[in-house]
Parts: C-alpha cells; structure tokens; sequence
C-alpha cells in the first residue's frame, strides 16, 4: 500500500475478496481509513473473485470516508466488473481502465 | 456448447467460509472441464457462492456444524447446479422476491446476485433437507 497527500492508493492482495477474506481485509483496512482519506484509487489488479460480502467491505470504506470521498477502482477483470455492473455499485464506485484515468478523475 | 451427455459430478463440504472456497474451485474445474464460456462460468460460481455463503451464515448460524452437497450437472445447452443442505431454511419466496438494496448497504445483496447470475432457480424444503437448484441456460 503506498500513498501521497491527495490520493491514497491502495493495492489488495486477496486474490479472493469473499466472505472468508473480508475479515481480514476490514481490519488492515481500518487503520488506513481512520484519517478519512477523501480521494482513493484501488488496485483490484490482484484480485480474481469478489463476492458481495467482500463489495460489502468496499461499500463500508467508503462510508468512512464520509460526504465527498471518492473512490476508484482500477485493474479489475471481466468477473469484477460484471459485479459491479449487476450490484450497481459501478455508479458508487468510479470504474478505470488505467491508473492514469483514475488519477484524472480523482484529480 | 452444447454437451454430449450428462455428467454429473458431486463434493461434500463441511459448512464453513473456507470450505465455500473448495466448493468454487470444484465447479471452476467442472466449467473449464466442460467448456463453458468464462463470463457464465463466472456467473454460476458467484451464483453459487452467495447461495453457499447464506447456508453457512444463515442455514447454520455460522455454527460451524453441518455439511451442504454440492451436484452439478451438464444438460444439453444448461448446466444445473444443485445444493443441498440440512441447515434451517431460507423463508419462503426469499430466491424469488429479492428486496430493494440500497447502494450504500453493506450487506444483503446475496439474492439478487443468484439472481442476475442464473436463469432458474428452484429452492425445495422437505423432510429436513433444502435443496436449492440454480439453472444457467449456456449459449450454443
């Protein structure tokens, strides 16, 4: 995980986002978004599978970071996208091809 | 596809998270055995995730007792899925009459994921075993 002052980025390394790695996942998770990052760009580049307690995860955080956070996803495959196009979180979400997309919109 | 002839094929899983897992990986190798296409493989094994997921959540409050079965069989241009579970049963119409989910809800996305994923679903509670099919129809 790395970050700068105005976007934080996180890389996920669950190949597997389900319900057995969400646990996890929210605790190494809660001390990166205790600050309330604004502006997040998250590598899915890693991951294979998400299931909708693993989006659960992903929805959460970004409560956290409150009224005008922002969240991108980038690097993710067919599978995750098609997720986030049936669960609609596509529209809560900002979907990327490249880093540099995610970037300019978070700018 | 289609599929020359039936050929099923069954796991046993004790109900648990991480058996969920082995419970994917099987019906990804039965998928990628069969030829099915990647985004309906993709489909049935979220389908039956979520539906695994709710039995050991749900069907035995994540007790960490019980088992469920898992059947999957290659028809003519369909693959069947069916999961069977002695756990306690979903409420009646739960595969059927999804609620509304808020985007910004945390949880209970599960049934309209099964939903969206698969072309049939039949959920059967008798005798103390439920048994839920879930039905992907695959493109010729």
């Amino acid at each position: 995980m790395t970050g700068n002052t105005q976007i934080l980025r996180i890389l996920i390394q669950h190949p597997r986002l389900d319900a057995a790695a969400a646990p996890a996942f929210r605790d190494e998770m809660t001390g990166t978004f205790a600050n309330r990052p604004e502006r997040v760009l998250i590598d899915l580049g890693q991951v294979e599978f998400i299931d909708s307690t693993g989006l659960g995860v992903l929805v959460s955080l970004m409560k956290q970071m409150g009224p005008g956070g922002r969240i991108a996803v980038v690097g993710a495959n067919a599978a995750v996208r098609r997720l986030f196009q049936i669960t609609r979180l596509d529209t809560l979400f900002v979907i990327c091809d490249t880093e540099e997309q995610a970037d300019a919109i978070l700018g | 596809m289609p599929f020359s002839a039936d050929r099923p094929a069954v796991i046993a899983i004790a109900a648990n998270l991480a058996q969920v897992r082995r419970l994917a990986a099987f019906l990804k190798e039965f998928c990628a055995r069969e030829g099915v296409d990647d985004m309906a493989a993709f489909d049935v094994e979220l389908a039956l995730v979520e539906a695994a997921n709710n039995v050991v959540e749900h069907g035995y409050a994540n007790s960490g007792q019980g088992e469920m079965t898992l059947e999957v069989i290659a028809e003519a241009d369909v693959l069947r899925l069916v999961l069977s579970d002695g756990g306690a049963p979903v409420p009646e119409g739960y595969f059927t009459q999804c609620r509304v989910v808020d985007p910004e809800a945390t949880h209970g996305r599960g049934c309209n994921i099964i939903q969206a994923c698969v072309d049939e679903i039949d959920y059967v509670s008798a005798d103390g075993i439920n048994r839920l099919t879930l039905v992907k129809r695959l493109q010729s």
